[in-house]
């Protein structure tokens, strides 16, 4: 045993002195850190954009237009709310090694998230920030795709 | 002179140049990281490899430690991702999916388990017949085990090593328990 940890510290020692196994300097640690929260507020912001996008069509679709399109309309939350749960599912997976995160079980996590981010989207659905960004970007907004285009 | 130091000042100086001073690191955890990964991995010849990997990659990542926690934990962190990899590229490998994270005993919230004293494979004095039944036992049970009974680390550092709520500790130590209590029953009835 003596003999296996004398072996161990001058190999490693050795592999120091020699250059062979460097430090990866901190700014990588810091970049790779600034990525994670990058793509935790980008899943974020685009959660909340299409869910608050969900609020604001079944706010504004009038009753007249159920009918050939009800089947789409109906799928439409369907959809959303899966791609919600996808979404949460990722920030939990990405932020998963940060201890305020895995010190919870992933399912609390996720729940937590949905909740967070149902919660913005009716804060900004309220604040009507769709109904303003459809004069802007009406392409978007009256799209096929949506079923019931919004003139 | 540096025995006297705290780990987290050697750290330190390490990173400001003192690189010499790592040797000190691998002195103070060569046997206990040893031991635990020729438990962990259950391969005697292979450890001394496994064990050159934990240290290397300690002494690459050695900037990404932050100083406010554990270097133990961090270092065991270390040890535990290496012998997961060694197990998964030797087929050995029985336990859990992407990160820990998909595992039953990490998704689904459980109260933590409370020890029983009449818990026949509870006292730490039972480490001899609890390392007899060890490689019978599946992975992430088998390490729980080992950090508990043979590191004794507390709760908190295992969940910090294993990156799981500390609740999934409880509960992966009551099934580790029952595991060997029913392999020391099978082989009493024998």
């Amino acid at each position: 045993m003596q003999e296996l940890e004398i072996t161990i510290e001058k190999k490693i020692q050795d592999l120091i002195d020699t250059n062979k196994i460097k430090m990866i300097p901190r700014s990588h640690f810091v970049l790779k850190g600034m990525l994670v929260i990058s793509a935790t507020i980008f899943a974020f912001v685009f959660a909340v954009f299409i869910f608050s996008f969900v609020l604001f069509r079944t706010r504004l679709v009038p009753p007249h237009a159920f009918g050939e399109v009800m089947f789409r309309l109906d799928m439409l939350p369907l959809i959303m709310i899966a791609l919600l749960f996808f979404i949460a599912g990722i920030i939990t997976l990405i932020s998963h090694k940060y201890q305020f995160v895995y010190k919870f079980p992933a399912l609390i996590t996720v729940i937590f998230f949905i909740l967070v981010i149902s919660g913005v989207s009716v804060l900004v659905d309220g604040m009507q920030m769709h109904d303003r960004l459809r004069h802007k970007i009406p392409t978007f907004y009256n799209r096929e795709i949506f079923a019931y285009p919004i003139r | 002179m540096n025995y006297m130091n705290s780990d987290n000042e050697i750290i330190e100086k390490i990173i400001r140049g003192e690189k010499e001073l790592f040797s000190v690191i691998v002195e103070r955890y060569e046997l206990k990281l040893s031991r635990y990964i020729k438990r962990f991995i259950w391969d005697v010849d292979d450890a001394p490899d496994v064990l050159q990997n934990v240290f290397t990659r300690s002494y690459v990542y050695i900037k990404s430690f932050d100083k406010n926690q554990s270097f133990n934990a961090w270092i065991y962190r270390i040890a535990h991702n290496e012998c997961i990899n060694f197990l998964k590229k030797n087929k050995k490998f029985s336990g859990y999916s992407i990160g820990d994270i998909l595992d039953i005993d990490t998704f689904i919230p459980f109260l933590t388990a409370k020890e029983k004293s009449d818990d026949t494979t509870n006292s730490r004095e039972n480490k001899e017949a609890v390392e007899k039944y060890l490689n019978q036992i599946d992975s992430k049970y088998r390490e729980v085990l080992i950090l508990y009974f043979f590191e004794e680390l507390s709760y908190e550092e295992m969940s910090r090593i294993l990156q799981v709520p500390v609740s999934t500790v409880g509960v992966r130590l009551r099934r580790a328990k029952e595991k060997i209590k029913v392999l020391m029953e099978r082989e009493i009835k024998i």
